[in-house]
């Protein structure tokens, strides 16, 4: 994930100093030599070491545990917490008794989470990651919802042209559009401004010039 | 609570050694203000005011109280 160039006396000394520099555990960090250096002779000839030392996904995956663990015990919650990670998406489960009081109405304690959660662990890393917060499988419940929200709005849709979804959060629109990707006589598209932006589900060859519109539109937002 | 606030704070800043949650009452009601190195006062706000509202709304699903002000002061 982050990859960091040390020059130093000899390696055993540089990973101490990066040790120090950061508090990784074994098995969290991978090591490249790219020069072992030499003591050379009485001081003549000597040449510094060069590591490339690279932190992997395992300490940025123990971060967010620590960081998710420390909310939940503010909230004074029995818990379990799960991370792992795929590239750059990292997902964290949650467990809990009393995990509705996290979730909240419409999930948006789980939206507040994940959003600190994502400014929390990009601040540690170069690249953009993306963080996904679960709680009580509340995302896959969640889908299974949107799913038959969808089918329904398309057999609405294939009757009257058109139909507006509630507004939703980013990542639900996304989720919508997905699935709706596999009705290929349906087109969806997002409309209004957040935090009141809503999908479209409109029947494709309805209205000719409103759908030219349209289709733009839905190859830009999401 | 205060703890809550400065936790999530800390976590999130550039400079946390900066960061200051002060707790009081203002009229019968709670009062968070918080401080923090000029910045950060970008990044503690957010887009929309996206961050500070995350941290109210899990403060008040924690409380079951949303009685209360977040202030961040410049």
């Amino acid at each position: 994930m982050k990859t960091l160039n040390y020059v130093g006396k000899s390696v055993e000394e540089i990973i101490k100093a990066f040790k120090e520099d950061y508090d990784v555990l074994e098995g969290e960090y991978e090591i490249n030599v790219l020069d072992k250096g030499t003591h050379g002779i009485f001081g003549l000839f000597a040449r510094d070491a060069v590591v490339e030392i690279t932190i992997t996904n395992k300490y940025y995956e123990r971060k967010l545990r620590e960081f998710l663990e420390g909310i939940f015990k503010t909230f004074n919650l029995e818990f379990y917490i799960e991370v792992s990670s795929r590239g750059k998406t990292f997902l964290a489960s949650c467990h809990s008794e009393d995990i509705g009081k996290v979730i909240g109405k419409h999930g948006k304690g789980l939206g507040a989470l994940q959003h600190l959660a994502n400014i929390y662990l990009n601040r540690m890393t170069e690249t953009k990651v993306t963080v996904i917060i679960d709680a009580g499988n509340y995302r896959e419940r969640r889908r299974e919802q949107l799913e038959r929200i969808v089918s329904a709005a398309v057999e609405k849709a294939r009757k009257v042209g058109k139909v507006k979804l509630d507004p939703m959060f980013a990542f639900e629109r996304k989720i919508v559009h997905e699935i709706a990707k596999k009705y290929s006589d349906i087109r969806t598209y997002s409309e209004g401004l957040e935090p009141y932006r809503y999908v479209v589900i409109e029947r494709k060859g309805g209205n000719r010039r409103e759908d030219r519109k349209h289709f733009r539109n839905a190859t830009t937002g999401n | 609570m205060k703890d809550f606030v400065e936790y999530v704070l800390k976590a999130i800043v550039k400079h946390p050694e900066h960061v200051v949650v002060v707790e009081y009452e203002e009229d019968g009601k709670k009062v968070y203000d918080i401080s923090v190195h000029p910045d950060d006062v970008g990044q503690v706000i957010g887009k929309d005011g996206r961050t500070i509202k995350s941290i109210k709304i899990l403060m008040s699903s924690m409380s079951d109280d949303s009685d209360f002000i977040l202030r961040v002061l410049r």
